[in-house]
């Protein structure tokens, strides 16, 4: 930490190379910048911090313009929560905004211009991928503003930009009083084309336009639509076997549509059989489905169930004891009361009596 | 998004419920032709496909899916009187389909295989396309549960 010993107010490094995940978190594309502009630097040091930073941060190019509003600023890739109070009697408050650029979504926090150390703790904290919130507060951290918004509260708005508000009225809670909170603090909205208060009982999609889109509103619709479909997407292939490795609509949607045609061509294939198979059969289908039933549920069943049977002893036992196992256990509910009716009706293939079984509720016969 | 599932409800009856469903609609077919086994064989099968496909419409929901309710709507228009279709008030939808045919701001791939779906799922004709999936998924999960119920039944009927 050899950078905290420089005169105050130049410089103050914390390149803690023994931190390097720390700095690794924080993004700090900035560096090369600073570490030309400053002599205090060596070069050396920041490299495994570069190298890092390196690692792609789309808010890189707001930094030119903080170089040039604070041409003696020190770039801080990080800071560690114990030594901040140091630093902060130090460092006049003009700097505090830059080390914004120098971070993910943390250090943006730090344009809450506070010298306190709380807010610098946040740097640790606070989630890292907001690129968009950097950029935000970078711009518009030149003119310092006091306690601007809170740490968490921008992490998570930026997080749920977008998102559809239909129902999860605890997160839609959670949202509305943070965003009260930006939205006290907060004087001018850059790039935010639509205001999204959540409103949990309200049953449209609120969006705020991230950073580099446009913000028309037709776009923002659009934009919308394909994050649901995509969703949409993403919940059929969990669906649709063996698709796991697809990544591209395109072949996905055709996998789908692949699948579907092979399900109906199922469905026929094997409605053939079953109509080859079935009028060889003299059994009336509901004896199958009251004794396959009758199995499956424990045998303090009326045995009266199992008198007509007697007369089917070479056929139903096999069927039985092939289908059984296929079928899952019925469900305690009204299946069972259904099928007491049934046992009582004296399995009589009537219709009206058939259309009581209709687990929906629905009391229409069946075809 | 883990919390898909929650907004997008693809809730599908147990296996029981589909061969309820379906055996009691075999067991009219063949009250409806007792032993005078109608000729062409063809018919039979159509038949029985079509009490699958009805069976499966009302297992998997009855009137309250889109495509359960076409589905029984086509079956109910082709043949008054074996199936029983009650009409329900349509509700308006947004946005139809014919509409977008003509802007080409969506995206053309996902929009042509949406066509594709849409003469396959039945009921599609009318939805928009993140309607049409959420359809399609629910009738991709009923559709596999018919045809677990319908393997079974063959197994079990064919003679050994």
């Amino acid at each position: 930490m050899g950078g905290e010993s420089n005169e105050g107010g130049e410089m103050g490094f914390k390149h803690g190379d023994d931190e390097s995940g720390g700095i690794s978190r924080v993004g700090i594309t900035s560096m090369p910048l600073y570490a030309k502009a400053d002599p205090f630097f060596s070069s050396a040091d920041w490299d495994p911090v570069v190298n890092a930073a390196a690692a792609g941060f789309s808010s890189s190019h707001y930094h030119p313009s903080m170089a040039m509003d604070n041409p003696g600023m020190s770039c801080f890739s990080h800071y560690q929560p114990g030594s901040v109070s140091g630093f902060a009697g130090d460092m006049p408050a003009s700097l505090l905004p830059f080390g914004d650029c120098g971070g993910g979504g943390q250090i943006g926090h730090f344009l809450g211009s506070d010298k306190k150390g709380e807010r610098l703790i946040r740097a640790g904290e606070s989630s890292h991928e907001d690129h968009h919130q950097v950029s935000d507060d970078a711009v518009l951290g030149a003119s310092p503003v006091g306690k601007r918004r809170l740490p968490e509260a921008e992490s998570q708005w930026n997080k749920k930009a977008v998102e559809e508000f239909q129902e999860d009225p605890q997160r839609g809670n959670d949202q509305s009083q943070k965003k009260h909170k930006n939205d006290q603090s907060k004087e001018t909205v850059y790039k935010e084309s639509s205001q999204s208060e959540e409103a949990p009982k309200e049953n449209y999609i609120h969006m705020r336009a991230r950073r580099g889109q446009a913000t028309n509103s037709h776009s923002l619709a659009e934009r919308v639509r394909r994050e649901k479909i995509s969703e949409r997407m993403r919940l059929l292939q969990e669906l649709v076997p063996g698709c796991n490795k697809i990544t591209g609509k395109a072949v996905m949607l055709d996998e789908i549509i692949n699948y579907v045609q092979s399900l109906q061509q199922q469905v026929e294939f094997l409605s053939m059989k079953l109509a080859t198979v079935n009028p060889e059969i003299n059994i009336d289908i509901d004896r199958i489905l009251a004794k396959d039933l009758l199995q499956s549920r424990d045998r303090n069943t009326p045995t009266l169930g199992l008198n007509p049977f007697a007369g089917f002893q070479g056929n139903i036992p096999n069927l039985s004891a092939t289908t059984n196992p296929q079928y899952n256990p019925l469900p305690q509910t009204t299946l069972e009361s259904e099928l007491q009716n049934l046992y009582q009706m004296g399995f009589v293939s009537n219709p009206s009596t058939m259309s009581s079984f209709s687990p929906n509720g629905r009391l229409k016969p069946e075809l | 998004m883990a919390s898909a599932d929650k907004l997008i409800n693809t809730y599908v009856p147990e296996k029981d419920v589909f061969a309820l469903h379906f055996l009691q609609s075999l067991s009219n077919l063949r009250t409806q032709n007792p032993l005078n086994s109608p000729d062409k064989s063809i018919d039979r099968v159509r038949k029985i496909k079509k009490a699958a496909y009805v069976s499966m419409a009302r297992a998997a929901g009855g009137t309250s899916r889109l495509w359960s309710r076409a589905l029984l709507r086509r079956a109910a228009k082709d043949d008054n009187k074996s199936v029983r279709f009650s009409r329900r008030k349509r509700k308006v939808t947004w946005k139809i389909s014919s509409k977008r045919k003509r802007s080409n701001q969506r995206a053309p791939v996902v929009e042509e295989a949406a066509e594709r779906l849409r003469n396959l799922v039945p009921g599609g004709g009318g939805m928009e396309t993140s309607k049409l999936m959420e359809e399609t998924a629910h009738y991709i999960k009923c559709l596999s549960m018919q045809v677990k119920v319908m393997q079974c039944l063959v197994d079990g009927l064919s003679p050994k």
